[in-house]
């Protein structure tokens, strides 16, 4: 042991001379370790065949876990988490990471178009709203059963209220690159699975913003004052609405055609974007401002961004996605980090059958409530699209790490907790892609045996223009059902009996 | 002044519940105003016909100096610039800013190819090495005379250093966008200004690296070590020949790398701009963060690593990179110019003025003296008008001159006076060039141009 408290302090003098420098240049060391420990993390897991979001968490993990006698990397670099005596740069890169998850939500938002919400109809909105109810009731219950039964706490109530609201949120983000890496958007179930994400992610928001107001009154007042509470409540409500309204209205803007006088007679065109500002800073300001104002009332901030990246969903879409990736490119992997550096390793072991049984329960709620909505409501689908989508709403992501973040930052949540809920986001991220993968198999490819085989060879056959066999890339290549579907009549449009 | 004053106790009792606000939270409301300040002034400026970027720098000079009673917008959004207790949102912001600038030079350097400094040519390397020198003496000069003879000062020598450093840089960006407008890219002048305002900027960034280290070795020890600081300028001169050798001539190994694929139709080779199989992007920001910090740890500043991490990708993965690193500018970017328009100090600047219109005037002159003796020295077919546009091409400086003297100004080489008439000097060469420019081109160029002025 004391050669390991050697080497922590030689690593301690090490990263001294790092403070003797001005602000500046500690952040940019700072943010170069970070950064690159993120990226080569990330690389890892994406070569493997994982989520580089994944490798990023593993990253934060082990700068703020991974001690050489009392040295780890984070309280080298002075950027380790300590309520009690905040340092000046993990101020700087909390904003930083911040900025970055703030941007995150803003991009998922720019992806929820309110025309999918209408298209997908009752299926989706019922795969929805039991997918939130389920699993928050599941959360709810088993921190109830824990914190009241096993190991009491005071402050269960809102523990539960936390870990409930966590669980509700898939991440759409994970669910939508297999379907699209599989080559399976246009089918009904893809369909319902984006659909429903879309509506669970505004009803998370909304869970959250309750969830916060809820926690933020009783944390106030001592004790909960109903009131104040459903006045929280109002407001989110309204503020939700008011925006969402406003995104309703806004193709009406779009339409506005612009005319000229050419040589060639008049010419009209449609234009994606009418004002004459441009896009971006507009965007921006939008995104900061609204998140600003979310904050103001009591709400998270990234339930702004959403709502701001609603808004320009159906705008600028096109224009704002590739500015919006560059941003986030280099903003994103700080907020991954920040993610992982807050998990506590330390006294993990005591938790670990808690953390399982969330794990199951998070699986199970969604599971259910997928299998469920869909057979319930649409007679002509049977279980197999049930399990289809009950596996593709399973993944929670960002949004329920985020949600903890936001707990635990409050101090509505433990250590522990948050812990929990970024391990039960990163398993069911890691589980899902595969076994969302086999299902669709299950279903698409069982059917039409002989037809599937032939065309999976095939398929199999190229890759890229080069030869490759089935074990080359395990995962996203394993079969391509886009190129099945003149076969297996999977369009849209022309809709035919398997 | 009863009213002043107590509109201004107002306003801080308006904005004191940001004191009590989270960090996040008030975190993101300044940026949220500072932002929006910075685009609305730079949206009024565009429209009336001038760079954006002069409106923001506006808007920042606004921001630290537009006093209600003592209140002013940055101090009441706790931003203010305070050498003594510097304030933790004040550290954002400037790390904010910084991330700005560094990406900005990391793009200025995207944008300059080892392959473009090639093909140059004499008149441009004349125009450049002469547009270097000449403002650099006249700068010192300027300082000399003023802080020697008229309003003696014991800094004066690192004053003159960085104030002569900041009138070396050519902004590139300003002619090439006036350029592009009036449609004359394609004539001998065009190519002679940009090729020569490349060559400035990596002057101007050596140049930047030996001040830094001079002023440095005079600042830690009171006096200059010719040991030391001859150990400082090798160390930096020899970073910048590394990279730039680099450049030159270790990457082109990389690039023409070729994948070749067995087909149908036999062996297809494609050449490719990338070769390794790492996405370029995040590369690039490791490259930019790695070579700025290591930039700092030799004594130099962070943007000269910034800069030569953008030129060993400007030969390869421009295409990919130019939007997105341009889409991280635009958020960060208008933050910098914010900054470096709030730290402008007009309180006690008028006395200043004198010497603000020499410097400006010296500016314009240095560059324009080194535009025609560069050109009518090199070439005989060219005349003197001809001289006279690259002159005028030359002559704006931009946001390279105002980094320089920020950079002196935190590292407390020269003060706050110096650095406002800095800044003051870019605004101005800025405003100024672009007509000046068109109008010389029209008298060379007449026919061509009257078009292309019309259609303007």
């Amino acid at each position: 042991m004391s050669f390991m408290d050697d080497l922590g302090n030689a690593l301690f003098d090490l990263t001294a001379p790092l403070f003797e420098m001005q602000l500046m240049g500690t952040v940019l060391f700072q943010l170069f370790i970070i950064f690159f420990l993120a990226r080569l993390f990330a690389e890892i897991f994406i070569k493997f065949g994982m989520l580089g979001q994944v490798g990023e968490i593993v990253a934060g993990i082990l700068i703020a876990n991974l001690f050489i006698g009392d040295f780890t990397i984070a309280a080298g670099l002075d950027i380790a988490w300590d309520p009690d005596h905040p340092s000046v740069y993990h101020e700087i890169f909390e904003v930083i990471a911040n900025l970055g998850v703030i941007f995150l939500l803003f991009a998922v938002g720019m992806e929820t178009r309110i025309c999918d919400l209408r298209a997908v109809g009752k299926t989706a909105a019922w795969v929805a709203i039991l997918g939130v109810i389920f699993p928050f009731i599941l959360g709810f219950g088993l921190v109830f059963a824990y914190e009241v039964y096993f190991v009491p706490h005071d402050d269960w109530f809102i523990h539960a209220l936390f870990m409930a609201a966590a669980m509700v949120a898939t991440c759409i983000g994970i669910t939508a690159r297999v379907l699209t890496e599989m080559g399976v958007m246009d089918t009904i179930e893809s369909r319902i699975i984006v659909g429903a994400a879309v509506v669970d992610d505004i009803m998370a928001m909304i869970v959250l913003a309750v969830v916060v107001g809820i926690s933020g009154a009783a944390m106030a007042g001592g004790g909960l004052d109903l009131a104040s509470i459903g006045l929280t409540i109002l407001i989110a409500l309204i503020f939700v609405a008011s925006i969402l309204l406003l995104c309703a209205g806004m193709p009406k803007i779009k339409e506005r055609q612009i005319c000229r006088m050419t040589e060639k007679g008049i010419r009209c065109q449609e234009r994606d974007w009418p004002l004459k500002l441009e896009p971006f800073p507009l965007a921006m300001l939008t995104c900061l401002g609204l998140s600003a104002v979310a904050l103001s009332l009591g709400l998270a901030a990234i339930i702004g961004a959403f709502l701001a990246g609603m808004l320009f969903a159906e705008f600028a879409h096109d224009r704002l996605e590739s500015k919006f990736k560059g941003i986030n490119a280099f903003l994103v992997p700080f907020f991954f980090v920040y993610v992982g550096m807050r998990v506590e390793m330390a006294g993990f072991v005591d938790i670990i059958p808690f953390a399982i049984a969330t794990i199951v329960l998070a699986i199970v709620g969604k599971y259910a409530a997928g299998y469920l909505g869909v057979t319930m409501t649409d007679k002509s689908l049977g279980k197999k699209s049930g399990d289809i989508v009950g596996i593709g709403m399973s993944p929670r992501g960002e949004v329920g790490i985020i949600v903890a973040a936001i707990g635990l930052t409050a101090g509505a949540i433990s250590r522990d907790m948050y812990t929990v809920v970024v391990f039960m986001s990163i398993i069911t991220a890691l589980i899902a892609p595969p076994w969302l993968a086999k299902s669709f198999k299950k279903k698409y490819l069982d059917d039409v045996t002989e037809a599937g085989q032939v065309l999976q060879e095939e398929v199999l056959g190229r890759c890229d223009g080069r030869p490759v066999g089935a074990s080359a890339k395990p995962f996203p290549s394993l079969f391509n059902i886009q190129r099945l579907q003149p076969y297996l009549g999977l369009n849209q449009r022309a809709p035919k009996k398997l | 002044m009863p009213d002043l004053d107590a509109a201004g106790d107002f306003l801080y009792e308006v904005m004191s519940p940001l004191e009590d606000m989270m960090l996040l939270e008030a975190a993101l409301i300044q940026l949220f105003i500072i932002f929006l300040l910075a685009r609305v002034f730079a949206e009024i400026f565009i429209r009336m016909g001038m760079l954006g970027q002069i409106g923001e720098i506006l808007a920042g000079i606004l921001l630290a100096n537009l006093m209600i009673g003592d209140w002013t917008l940055a101090s009441g959004l706790m931003i203010e610039f305070d050498p003594h207790e510097p304030s933790v949102y004040h550290e954002i912001f400037e790390v904010i800013a910084n991330l700005g600038v560094i990406f900005l030079l990391f793009f200025v350097g995207l944008e300059t190819k080892m392959s473009d400094l090639r093909a140059v040519g004499r008149p441009s390397t004349a125009v450049a090495v002469l547009g270097a020198i000449i403002p650099f003496i006249l700068g010192f000069m300027v300082i000399y005379v003023y802080e020697v003879h008229i309003v003696p000062h014991p800094d004066w020598f690192d004053h003159a250093l960085f104030m002569s450093a900041a009138m070396v840089a050519t902004c590139i960006g300003i002619t090439a966008r006036v350029l592009t407008e009036l449609n004359v890219m394609e004539t001998i002048e065009s190519k002679i200004i940009i090729g020569a305002a490349v060559v400035d900027d990596i002057i101007a960034m050596m140049i930047l690296a030996v001040v830094v280290a001079v002023a440095g070795a005079g600042a830690a020890n009171g006096g200059l070590d010719i040991a030391e600081l001859a150990l400082t300028i090798a160390l930096a001169v020899g970073f910048v020949l590394f990279i730039l050798f680099f450049c030159a001539y270790c990457l082109p190994l990389l690039r023409y790398k070729h994948r070749c694929r067995l087909t149908e139709k036999g062996i297809v080779c494609d050449e490719r701009e990338w070769s390794l199989r790492i996405e370029p992007f995040p590369l690039a920001i490791i490259t930019c963060l790695g070579l700025s910090a290591v930039a700092l740890t030799l004594g130099l500043a962070a943007i000269i690593g910034a800069f030569l991490a953008g030129m060993l990708f400007a030969e390869y993965a421009q295409k990919e990179l130019v939007p997105k690193i341009k889409a991280l500018n635009g958020f960060l970017v208008p933050f910098f110019f914010v900054y470096v328009g709030m730290r402008v100090e007009l309180d006690g600047f008028a006395p200043l003025i004198p010497l603000t219109i020499v410097v400006i005037f010296l500016a314009i002159f240095g560059k324009y003296i080194a535009g025609i003796i560069g050109v009518m020295g090199t070439d005989r077919s060219l005349g003197f008008r001809s001289g006279e546009i690259v002159g005028a091409g030359m002559s704006p400086r931009g946001e390279v001159g105002i980094i320089i003297a920020a950079i002196g100004l935190t590292a407390g080489a020269i003060s706050r006076e110096m650095y406002s008439i800095v800044v003051f000097m870019s605004i101005f060469t800025a405003m100024i060039a672009p007509p000046w420019l068109a109008r010389s081109f029209k008298r060379k160029y007449t026919q061509d141009v009257t078009e292309a002025l019309d259609k303007r």
